[in-house]
């Protein structure tokens, strides 16, 4: 608890002390130029899509590792890992190496251009964040015993039926939850977003590379107005989804 | 109903081996066994929930081998029940109906009525007590309108007082659906008090099938008298054979005479067998009363004596006859009768083990023996 509050209070000096620095007269006017708002926009809309695609796929992924025993599980487990041991620079590289290969070359032509567009941004936290989904999720599906479906299957319902209308339900939370962090993580992405999509103002500048190029055009006011602005976007919607889940929880009792 | 042959599992260094098991239509079978003996491991295979098993399995006559558990019309009830706690308790009984057309709903009506958990319906699984979960899992087992029942030690959990309730309530089930149930138990009153027929079941292997109470009377292995709590066990040679009786040559005891049932035919002179009786089994006699001729009459002193409530647990040490040790009986009394019949301690008592009331075990029936 102690510790806990120490953390909290640790980021509040912090965040508060970047205010201290700061000339923040104009901060409004900033804060609602097209630019600033692009940015913030873009990144909540790539982070957002970055989630659900963790999730269509790391869903899947997550039930049959906590489901089934299969030869090279473990090793399949493991590489699915990658994208957190591998720095975000490494990550963002090995995908525009990938991208810049003849089968992505292809990919590109015929599908989505992802090189330098925002594509590339959703790509880019998409990898970054499906691992750990992958892990979250695996967890969430774990804590749920397979006694539920089998008692559904006896009952009547083939296994995709007891999988949506049993076990995805009782994982909601668990599902919520995770879904939430991976959205957090994907909008704070940076390294990987910035190899892979750049940092073109008003085109695939997020938030974290509009900091970044605040920061290195020498602008502290803006970069410290930004930081301000990915905080506290990020946990308004963070707190916003707990009161939410809270509520429907005490609903439940 | 259910009728599985030459099943096989292997879970680690733990083999199921069931060569044949069968559970009749409208029969009330108790599956009972120690724990780790295979019989939840017996149960899924019915329920088809252990696909890679090998073995073969008919239900209601049809081949149900490679049958999901969807398409074979049988309900489980596991231990912790897995009551879905994402639903109410009318979601959980009507679960079933979301996939079998039917005259569910009329069923249903009934359910709720012999059970008494209309007044749940809207509750959350998660508020309910231990008994009215059982109720609300047998209801929601019941709805599907199974071909047969698996429970698996579903009242283990449960103060005593409010098992005998749902004992009735199961017994009344059984008869108003005339339901085939599988019950899996690891407790001898609950197999005894509702088993049509009992299974015992070790070490993955079912050792002996018998009708309602005849494996408590007549134990055919020792591993089975061992888990009724038989203390009385001895070893005798036969020494001869009439139509009516066996005659057992033990060195303690000297002749026992033994009621010959259907059982018991196949022994012959010279066998080594064991012997024994439930403690509850054993008469005492009045001293005023032993001049009446009985066989297997023998006299004692109380050498100890442990109250165990409702009854009183007493050991006897007979005399001794020459050339042996002394022989020691174990007896269970009402705690009343031990008191008429002054079972104290250093007290000369004189027990009859009455012919019927006596069952032998053949040697080396432990292995090969599923009925």
């Amino acid at each position: 608890m102690a510790s806990l509050l120490f953390v909290a209070g640790f980021f509040v000096l912090l965040l508060g002390s970047t205010l201290l620095i700061a000339d923040l007269s104009d901060f409004w006017e900033i804060l609602f130029s097209p630019r600033v708002l692009y940015s913030l926009r873009l990144s909540v809309i790539t982070a957002t899509l970055a989630m659900f695609s963790a999730l269509v796929i790391g869903l899947p992924a997550a039930y049959a590792l906590s489901r089934y025993d299969f030869p090279g599980k473990t090793i399949v487990d493991t590489i699915a890992e990658l994208p957190v041991i591998l720095s975000p620079v490494a990550l963002g590289a090995v995908l525009l190496i990938f991208l810049s290969s003849d089968a992505g070359l292809a990919l590109q032509e015929y599908g989505l251009q992802f090189v330098f567009e925002i594509p590339g941004i959703v790509l880019a936290q998409w990898v970054a964040t499906v691992g750990v989904a992958i892990r979250l999720l695996k967890t969430v599906f774990e804590e749920v015993s397979p006694r539920y479906e089998n008692v559904a299957r006896t009952l009547g319902a083939t296994p995709a039926q007891a999988l949506f209308q049993i076990t995805l339900p009782m994982a909601g939370r668990g599902v919520f939850v995770t879904a939430l962090f991976v959205w957090a993580k994907a909008l704070g992405e940076f390294g990987a977003t910035i190899t892979v999509a750049g940092s073109m103002a008003m085109k695939t500048e997020t938030l974290p590379i509009a900091i970044s190029n605040a920061l290195s055009g020498a602008d502290v006011d803006r970069a410290v107005l930004l930081i301000l602005v990915l905080a506290l976007t990020g946990v308004l919607v963070l707190y916003l989804a707990r009161v939410l889940v809270a509520e429907e929880s005490v609903d439940r009792r | 109903m259910i009728d599985v042959s030459r099943l096989i599992y292997q879970v680690g260094s733990f083999t199921l081996d069931v060569p044949r098991f069968e559970v009749r239509s409208s029969e009330l079978h108790v599956l009972l066994g120690p724990t780790g003996s295979g019989k939840t491991l017996l149960l899924e295979y019915v329920a088809g929930l252990l696909p890679r098993a090998a073995g073969s399995i008919t239900i209601a006559g049809v081949a149900s081998d490679g049958h999901p558990p969807e398409r074979r019309r049988i309900s489980y009830v596991p231990q912790d029940l897995a009551l879905f706690p994402n639903l109410t308790v009318e979601e959980n009984i009507a679960f079933s109906l979301r996939f079998r057309e039917s005259r569910g709903p009329a069923v249903l009506r009934t359910l709720i009525d012999i059970t008494g958990i209309e007044p749940l319906l809207e509750r959350q699984t998660g508020a309910l007590s231990g008994g009215e979960k059982q109720r609300v899992a047998l209801v929601r087992a019941l709805a599907a309108q199974p071909q047969a029942v698996l429970l698996d030690e579903p009242f283990s959990a449960l103060h005593p007082s409010l098992r005998l309730s749902l004992w009735e309530l199961l017994k009344q089930l059984h008869e108003e659906f005339a339901l085939s149930i599988l019950m899996v138990s690891h407790d001898v009153e609950e197999a005894l008090a509702l088993g049509d027929v009992i299974s015992y079941i070790d070490g993955g292997r079912v050792l002996q099938t018998s009708r309602r109470k005849e494996v408590y009377y007549h134990p055919r292995s020792l591993s089975v008298a061992r888990f009724f709590g038989f203390r009385n066990l001895f070893r005798a040679r036969v020494g001869s054979v009439d139509e009516d009786s066996l005659f057992l040559a033990d060195d303690g005891f000297g002749s026992i005479e033994v009621a010959a049932t259907h059982r018991e035919q196949d022994v012959r002179v010279g066998d080594t067998v064991w012997w024994g009786v439930h403690a509850e089994e054993i008469t005492v006699v009045r001293p005023e009363r032993i001049h009446v001729p009985r066989s297997n009459l023998f006299s004692g002193i109380v050498v100890g004596q442990v109250d165990v409530g409702r009854s009183r647990v007493a050991r006897v040490e007979l005399d001794r006859r020459p050339g042996s040790s002394r022989p020691m009986l174990e007896l269970s009394l009402p705690e009343h009768a031990a008191r008429r019949l002054k079972i104290t301690e250093g007290h000369l008592v004189h027990l009859q083990l009455k012919p019927d009331r006596l069952f032998i075990i053949r040697d080396a029936v432990d292995a090969e023996d599923a009925g």
